[in-house]
């Protein structure tokens, strides 16, 4: 035990260097403000948007119910996320020679790796979780105390199910594709499937709110049926059973010892073939030897990096997948996607016409959406890793080694959403100056985001990860970008809402929009040509 | 030339380069020896402008690698103790890449890699991945790397580990070479018997502290690098 902890304590300290504060030091305590901001914000979010759905459902006196749904659809998130890092997060780790030449376990290993991914979703979960359980306290009909020794042990064990599922589906996903030429390839292609899975199985889901409303105490107990980890947390709330509590313990002491198992029998193997298959030799012996200039040079480096770290493209690229499934669904099935558009807003059916009269605002709210879930830089610094040495010593302007990571990102965002606003166009034939508008904003919309993600990961760089999928998942920087993103497109997208409301002139709209962007995005610019050269110059690996 | 003057370099309150100055000159293989942690490293990121530092300058043909990073930079080529590349790059690639940060032109490093690779055995594995190479061939990458681009400057951090004796025969013959020509060649090492035979100055530094710098003739005197690396040490 004690030398498992002290591998925990190992494992876990450069991934928790954010919370250790340095009393004396100012600069530590600055660094974790932000990160605090920013969870109160989305927590607030979250705790009043919950509040409002427990209000509804007391009416019918099933609030309970909404602790089940929302339990379910965190264990979801939890499983959509593991699924396309666990393989990352598992293999091929920068520490496995370290780990696996010490006189420790196989099951060991395993447990630390999954404790860390565990103990990174636990906080993740708590920022949507927490304020949903603050938010249910005024509607709970018993014991506060009770309520909330339920809700910490729902909050602990929740994540402990879909990350052993998503650790078996990643052995099984890395075991498939260390067998191929082109491992990365298939990875990518097989996470992407999944996902597009995923978001086709919401958009059928889109009647679920309805039906919550109609048949809530059934739902429970369907839950209950069906997945039951999530389903006991309304149930012990409603009505406290200790042997259901103790089951629900039970369950997942289990799965999780079964995971470690399972996995432990096959680790080893599958680990060397994953390693082993990274050695590829080229049959070409000709070598090729081009000149090019310094930008182009540096933007090909970024581009290989991004091509050649799939949890990196399966994490970034996600937002423009998202892009381009909603544009072929609203070019070819626009009915479909109005349905889904209005169910979440009012509950009622809305004829597509509506939809139709202010198309460049839904488009707008639609790229809006799908461009702030793209922060393909806030990784771009850390993953560079002790190679931040080489870029320090070239003799290249710093302000030039980060305009083209900058660059690089836009490479991969702009033609695609370009070629989608142009598909748009020929469908739905809205006027030639909201389309350049909206060519802009295509433009200056991802480009705060690219920012964003380089000055969040300049603040909190971690070059010393043992895995890609530590530094793009798990870190502070991707965290906080998140929150950011997730902040500024909220707020966005509620601005849109009110000038449909209002009935604000479109291109009226666009042009604001397009301003407000151009703005922050040349703010942005200053900020890191001038700070940002700084904070890279201090950088040490 | 470069000239180090006065540079004190802390992390927080150690400090680990202290009020160290001595010069290298156009055309000397310059060996900068020391203990494990005592310094070496810093002082090197320091000069090919990886950390910043402290107090005091450096000066590379005269002009300063604070005022002037990208025009020092430039005459430089800096290998690292270990061999930090791109690793999902193809040799070829991450080469040509180096090259193209220092502009060179074509023909120069057409000629250079040319050279290099024949003279590394490196030729028919250029176009491999580097995460395919063992620690010595990546070390002949970016020593490939560091000469392609004709460097004025040569600065390496121990750049004998994990080559194989070939190798090691190889580097020192392009050395001789590069200073031949007035060249630097400026580099840290453990191996004291190597720095006796190839270096014509030295400079010995403790505990962030220069204890001794000058000639090998000078420093040494009568007797061996070895025994008078012991003796400082054991004061």
């Amino acid at each position: 035990m004690k030398k498992l902890i002290s591998l925990l304590k190992a494992c876990m300290s450069s991934d928790m260097n954010i919370f250790r504060i340095n009393s004396k030091k100012k600069k530590g305590k600055s660094s974790i403000v932000l990160p605090i901001i920013l969870a109160v914000y989305l927590m607030g979010y979250f705790g009043f948007m919950a509040f409002g759905l427990f209000s509804e459902l007391d009416k019918t006196n099933n609030a309970y119910v909404l602790l089940s749904v929302f339990a379910a659809a965190i264990t979801l998130l939890t499983l959509i996320e593991g699924m396309y890092k666990t393989s990352s997060l598992l293999f091929n780790c920068k520490d496995d020679d370290l780990l696996l030449s010490l006189p420790i376990k196989k099951s060991t290993v395993i447990f630390v790796r999954i404790f860390k991914f565990y103990v990174f979703e636990l906080l993740y979960n708590s920022l949507f979780l927490l304020p949903i359980i603050i938010a249910y306290i005024p509607f709970n009909k018993g014991s506060i105390i009770l309520y909330l020794i339920i809700s910490i042990v729902m909050l602990l064990l929740l994540p402990v199910v879909p990350i052993a599922i998503s650790c078996i589906i990643g052995v099984i996903t890395s075991s498939i594709s260390s067998r191929f030429k082109h491992k990365n390839l298939v990875q990518i292609v097989f996470s992407f499937i999944i996902l597009v899975g995923v978001f086709y199985l919401s958009m059928n889901g889109t009647k679920f709110l309805e039906y919550l409303i109609t048949n809530a105490s059934k739902l429970n107990d369907l839950i209950v049926k069906y997945y039951y980890p999530a389903g006991i947390f309304g149930k012990l709330v409603s009505n406290f059973n200790a042997l259901d509590l103790l089951t629900f313990i039970g369950i997942n002491v289990l799965v999780l010892l079964v995971t470690i198992f399972l996995i432990s029998k096959v680790y080893f193997k599958i680990n060397s073939r994953v390693k082993s298959s990274t050695i590829k030799r080229s049959k070409n012996k000709n070598t090729v030897i081009k000149e090019r200039s310094v930008r182009s040079s540096l933007i090909r480096k970024e581009l290989n990096t991004f091509f050649n770290t799939p949890v990196f493209i399966i994490n970034s690229g996600f937002g423009l997948v998202l892009f381009i499934l909603i544009v072929v669904l609203m070019i070819f099935k626009i009915d479909m996607f109005s349905k889904m558009f209005i169910h979440t807003n009012t509950g009622e059916a809305l004829d597509s016409n509506i939809l139709m009269n202010n198309i460049s605002l839904v488009i707008l709210m639609m790229m809006t959406f799908t461009a702030l879930m793209t922060s393909i830089t806030n990784s771009v610094i850390s993953l560079e890793g002790r190679n931040i040495n080489i870029l320090k010593s070239l003799p290249v302007k710093i302000k030039t080694i980060l305009m083209s990571k900058i660059y690089a990102c836009m490479v991969i965002t702009t033609p695609v959403f370009i070629i989608g606003l142009v598909a748009l166009f020929i469908r739905f034939r809205f006027s030639i100056i909201e389309l350049i508008l909206l060519l802009v904003l295509a433009i200056v919309m991802p480009l705060i985001s690219h920012f964003i993600g380089i000055l969040i990961n300049l603040k909190y760089p971690k070059l010393d990860a043992e895995s890609s999928a530590e530094v793009v998942k798990q870190s502070t920087s991707s965290l906080v970008s998140v929150m950011i993103g997730m902040g500024i497109m909220f707020f966005d997208i509620a601005l849109i809402v009110v000038c449909m409301i209002f009935d604000i002139n479109t291109k009226i709209v666009l042009l604001a929009m397009s301003l407000k962007f151009i703005i922050i995005d040349s703010i942005l610019y200053l900020v890191l040509n001038k700070w940002g050269t700084k904070k890279f110059n201090s950088l040490e690996a | 030339m470069i000239e180090i003057k006065n540079v004190t370099k802390k992390y927080g309150k150690k400090v680990a380069v202290d009020n160290v100055s001595f010069t290298v000159n156009d055309g000397d293989i310059f060996a900068f020896i020391g203990h494990n942690g005592a310094g070496k490293t810093t002082l090197i990121k320091s000069i090919v402008g990886i950390h910043d530092f402290d107090e005091g300058d450096i000066l590379i043909d005269g002009m300063s690698i604070k005022k002037n990073p990208v025009e020092c930079k430039r005459l430089m080529a800096y290998v690292p103790d270990n061999p930090e590349t791109y690793e999902h790059m193809k040799a070829i690639d991450y080469i040509n890449f180096i090259c193209d940060m220092y502009e060179t032109p074509l023909e120069v490093r057409e000629a250079n890699i040319k050279k290099y690779s024949k003279i590394f055995e490196m030729e028919d594995k250029l176009n491999d991945p580097i995460d395919s190479y063992s620690h010595g061939m990546k070390q002949k990458a970016v020593l490939i790397s560091a000469l392609a681009h004709d460097p004025k400057i040569l600065i390496m951090d121990e750049p004998f580990v994990g080559l194989d004796p070939k190798a090691v025969f190889d580097i020192k013959e392009i050395l001789n070479e590069m200073v031949k020509e007035g060249k630097i060649v400026f580099y840290s090492t453990h191996i004291l018997d190597v720095a006796e035979k190839l270096c014509s100055r030295v400079a010995i530094i403790k505990a962030g502290k220069l204890v001794k710098s000058g000639s090998m003739k000078e420093i040494k005197g009568d007797k061996s690098l070895e025994k008078v690396f012991m003796e400082l040490e054991e004061k």
